[in-house]
């Protein structure tokens, strides 16, 4: 009786059944708080009574709110692309690799994801400080005589970002470059094309989805990294994350948070559409010329 | 192409070469191949063949020995600078480029420019017969048509030498067969020096002038498809290419070209011996079954119908010798020809004299 | 199975009789919940204040949820008529935010046996201020040799690029941005003259820190020499064996009150009352002054001792004197658009 209970033709309504749980966990706990922000931010004045669209209004027309904006996103694209530059190497190495290195490799990749990013944060204190290890170093060196300013500059922010999240531009480029078959680098070599002539035209065109889903991942986890932001960023240097919450928490002003808030979140989306535009594009017209 | 540049001649050069772990993958390979000709490098996998090849495009270096094309010692250039086209075995076509754009990849590589290219491209296409399919993706086309473009692809950059790995091995047979016959085509209007690397004996003795059979990392022998099948020079080949009963025995009386050997399943039986013998020598009789006959006189040997098998224009008896090894017959299937029913006690012969090949065990 | 049994049964004729008489107290239904600070503020309320209170109260259940003050006041927001949190603890900022939100009950002054003893300063009927922070000079004497004495020594070209401070987001912050600007002739109302001197700071600045736990860190780096910095974070760090030190400016340490509020609509609002009576009261605070607590008394009758006495004052009289108090009302009017303008010019 019980196996004929479940036809052939229930199996689709049952595979929807076991995703409800998730389905329902994702409306509590993402659309509707999402939901209430939104609404939250359709008010003009700080205890949300007064409907109205002045808290977007005053964000888009005030020139430093767009600068933080601004800033934010481009500290995005300087951790993103300094992770690419840095992580790509590491995943060509990897699918190059013997089986031993691969998993030292792979370790050190995911050594930083098994520590939390408050003590990933600290220990860049202790490496870019004024008596951090950098500076002694290049002191002891004799290389400088006064210690460099890394601690608390958009250069030193960028690098600790990077560093924070590497494994999220690393991993996907392993499973990217480790699907190229191998032979088309040789089939490349064999046709006449060097090494920088088969990276580019073969190598890097076939790990685009790699690519993509990297910087996708890093980009929104570098500008939304209000830990390390403001650690190794300081408080003079100011992002979307740090200004949400000086909106929210010292100055209680929830309504213009939450539409700081929005505001970010479709700045993101539109970023991330861009970036798989971008890699689609790269992928179907990804002319040898 | 047809009428260009004089075909270049290979050379390999007591070629060694030993893995990193220590591993012989081959050794001391010597292979003299003349321009335009098309060489099989047949054997079974893991025999050292694929190595060769990639020692030849230059994706290994080798160990020991030169690789000579034409008159110049290429072991010190790149890849990408040997002139060696290469079709692989599952054609390695870009996949983000179309037809075209693969075929006129390496021409790219060369600075040639885009329209020059691009009309190359095409003629190239329709040599193979795909000329209309130039602006679609490889995962559009069919295996057989990958292969055509991956075979234009690498004579468009003019090869000294051709290479292709295992190239029908995923093609369907009737397919496989057109395909060997438009390679062999191309080649011979090309004029390239080929060289095939194939696990298939009937593909690399229909398709070579010369096949170099290789076994653990050993060339075995190299000559000609007849030479190979007709006087294979080890008890490899004649395993190896085509089928050969083995029959143990004992050297009679041996001479230095053939020998007399008493066999084990009795009976005793003439042949020759590619290696010098001596009488009371342990040895292996190779007979191939067409070369075997039913007599009805008291010669050959004695055994029993195991099973029959019609296969086409042959018929197949398989017979369980007195010592318990079996032994094939072959015949040509004539209008008289009937299959002999099982447990029918028969007796066997050679054809001929000559016909078996004897190999010290 | 029989105390679950039993269990289960009062519980459910406590909800019962709850649901019968609504106007029932929910005394019963839960203990008082007392909103402390996270760190050490929460050690000293446990060791401390805790025990006095039960003391008080005949062992009447309590439980500490430290958090944020803007959490607190989130929290009695999203549930005004049914708060989760009896007694809540608030710089002065958040604090007047509570009470302009309508979240806090007037403290029964009539009631309380210690207020009137309180300082006038620390006197609130919004809420009582059980203890005062004090904002100074803090300094690493291993590099700063000659103790600075005055808030102007930070614009010292000696100190170039080994300044900290923190930004605005921090009531040390703002409060240190004002008495600047007090120094400067302006006042809480106007600080243009205190962010006019932030700019010519800028060459002396190696950092602004974003909250001011962050500061302690950069003493630890040896990234800052000297900062504004807090009475009792100092205290903390250097009790780790930072080599820092704090100093009173002569212009007056500046001194937050630490208000403590019952809150609006609490159910246990007799026990809220007796916990911040404990935390007025001389016992509480006298042991508080002592380490390694050294928090700063509010109630006059309680004799200061120890590092209190040699940093900053060794009785009521001198504390008076020596400490700058804020009007915190005034400041949190313009405060949104200080902060703007830090956010906006202060970049290093």
């Amino acid at each position: 009786m019980k196996s004929a209970a479940i036809a052939p033709g229930d199996v689709t309504r049952y595979g929807l059944g076991l995703a409800a749980p998730l389905a329902l966990v994702f409306a509590v706990f993402f659309i509707a708080p999402l939901a209430q922000l939104f609404y939250l931010s359709l008010h003009n004045d700080a205890v949300a009574t007064v409907w109205g669209l002045g808290q977007y209004v005053k964000f888009l027309t005030d020139p430093f709110s767009l600068s933080v904006l601004g800033a934010t996103l481009l500290l995005g694209a300087e951790v993103t692309l300094l992770c690419l530059v840095l992580g790509y190497p590491i995943a060509w190495l990897h699918q190059r690799a013997g089986h031993w290195l691969q998993t030292v490799i792979i370790l050190i990749v995911l050594l930083p994801l098994l520590t939390s990013v408050v003590v990933r944060t600290f220990a860049w204190i202790v490496i870019l400080g004024r008596q951090g290890i950098i500076n002694s170093t290049l002191q002891s060196l004799g290389l400088i005589s006064t210690p460099l300013r890394m601690l608390y500059t958009q250069g030193g922010l960028v690098v600790a970002l990077a560093q924070v999240q590497m494994p999220l531009m690393v991993l996907p480029l392993i499973t990217a470059i480790g699907r190229i078959d191998t032979n088309l680098a040789d089939a490349s070599a064999s046709l006449g094309a060097g090494h920088w002539r088969t990276f580019f035209r073969v190598i890097l065109p076939l790990s685009m989805p790699g690519i993509i889903a990297g910087c996708t991942l890093t980009y929104a986890a570098a500008i939304t990294a209000f830990i390390t932001q403001s650690l190794v960023g300081g408080g003079q240097m100011l992002f979307m994350p740090m200004y949400l919450y000086q909106q929210a928490s010292t100055l209680q002003n929830w309504p213009f948070a939450a539409a700081i808030s929005i505001i970010f979140l479709v700045a993101v989306l539109a970023i991330v559409a861009l970036f798989s535009t971008l890699g689609r594009r790269a992928r179907i017209n990804g002319d040898a010329t | 192409m047809a009428g260009g540049a004089e075909a270049k001649s290979l050379v390999l050069d007591r070629i060694t070469h030993r893995f990193a772990g220590g591993t012989l993958a081959v050794s001391d390979i010597n292979l003299d191949v003349k321009g335009g000709e098309i060489i099989a490098l047949l054997g079974p996998s893991g025999c050292g063949k694929t190595t060769l090849l990639r020692i030849i495009a230059g994706f290994i270096g080798q160990s020991e020995g030169r690789v000579i094309i034409g008159k110049d010692v290429v072991d010190a250039l790149p890849p990408n600078r040997r002139a060696v086209g290469i079709v692989f075995q599952n054609y390695a076509l870009f996949p983000h480029l179309t037809i075209s754009e693969n075929v006129g990849y390496g021409l790219a590589a060369r600075g040639v420019d885009k329209a020059t290219r691009r009309g190359e491209a095409q003629r190239l296409l329709e040599m193979v017969q795909l000329g209309a399919l130039g602006a679609r993706l490889p995962r559009q086309l069919s295996g057989g048509q990958q292969q055509r473009v991956a075979l234009a692809r690498a004579l468009a950059i003019k090869p000294s030498i051709l290479l292709l790995d295992e190239p029908f091995a995923a093609l369907d047979k009737n397919l496989r067969l057109d395909m060997q016959i438009e390679v062999k085509r191309l080649q011979r209007m090309a004029g390239i020096t080929t060289l095939i690397v194939t696990h298939d004996q009937e593909e690399a003795l229909s398709m070579a002038d010369r096949v170099a059979v290789l076994s653990h990392g050993q060339l075995e022998q190299f000559g000609t498809p007849s030479e190979i099948y007709d006087n294979p020079q080890t008890l490899f080949v004649n395993t190896f290419v085509g089928t050969a009963n083995r029959m143990k025995g004992t050297v009679i009386a041996a001479g230095p070209t053939g020998a007399r050997v008493q066999l084990e399943a009795g009976g005793e039986i003439i042949g020759r011996a590619p290696k010098p013998l001596r009488a009371s020598d342990k040895v292996v009789v190779c007979l191939r079954p067409e070369h075997l006959h039913f007599v009805s006189d008291e010669s050959g040997f004695a055994g029993e119908i195991g099973m029959a098998l019609p296969l086409g224009a042959t018929v197949v008896h398989e017979i369980r010798m007195r010592d318990g090894q079996s032994i094939k017959i072959s015949q040509a299937r004539t209008g008289d020809t009937s299959l002999r029913d099982a447990g029918a006690t028969v007796r066997i012969a050679p054809l001929g004299p000559g016909l078996a090949t004897i190999f010290p065990e | 199975m029989m105390i679950d049994r039993r269990r289960l049964l009062t519980s459910a004729l406590t909800l019962g009789a709850m649901h019968a008489f609504p106007g029932l107290s929910y005394a019963d239904a839960r203990p008082l919940v007392f909103a402390t600070f996270t760190g050490s503020w929460e050690e000293a309320h446990k060791a401390v204040l805790v025990p006095a209170f039960r003391k008080a109260s005949g062992d009447a259940p309590v439980v500490l949820d430290p958090m944020l003050s803007v959490d607190q006041i989130a929290k009695v927001n999203a549930a005004k008529s049914n708060p989760p949190i009896d007694v809540m603890l608030h710089d002065p900022g958040p604090a007047l935010v509570a009470i302009g939100q309508d979240l806090v009950e007037p403290f029964p002054v009539e009631n309380s046996a210690y207020y009137k003893d309180l300082i006038p300063e620390a006197q609130d009927p919004n809420g009582p201020a059980p203890f005062f922070q004090v904002v100074g000079l803090t300094y690493n004497p291993d590099t700063v040799k000659t103790p600075p004495t005055s808030w102007a020594d930070l614009w010292n070209p000696d100190y170039k690029g080994r300044v900290g401070i923190t930004n605005l987001n921090s009531t040390l912050g703002t409060g240190w941005l004002v008495e600047v600007a007090r120094m400067h002739g302006g006042s809480e109302a106007n600080v243009d003259a205190g962010f006019k001197a932030l700019e010519a700071l800028k060459p002396n600045l190696a950092a602004v820190a974003a909250n001011p736990g962050a500061l302690a860190t950069l003493y630890q780096q040896g990234q800052i020499d000297i900062s504004p910095g807090n009475f009792n974070a100092i205290q903390i760090l250097k009790a780790r064996g930072v080599p820092v030190e704090f100093v009173a400016p002569k212009e007056g340490a500046i001194a937050f009150k630490t208000t403590i509020h019952i809150v609006k609509n609490s159910p246990n609002k007799e026990l809220a009352f007796k916990l911040i009576e404990a935390a007025l009261s001389p016992e509480v605070q006298t042991t508080l002054t002592e380490p390694p607590y050294l928090i700063v008394p509010t109630n006059a009758k309680v004799a200061m001792t120890g590092e209190i006495a040699k940093v900053l004052a060794k009785d009521t009289d001198e504390l008076k004197k020596k400490f700058v108090f804020q009007d915190w009302k005034t400041i949190n009017q313009q405060r949104a658009s200080w902060i703007e303008k830090f956010n906006r010019d202060i970049k290093i």
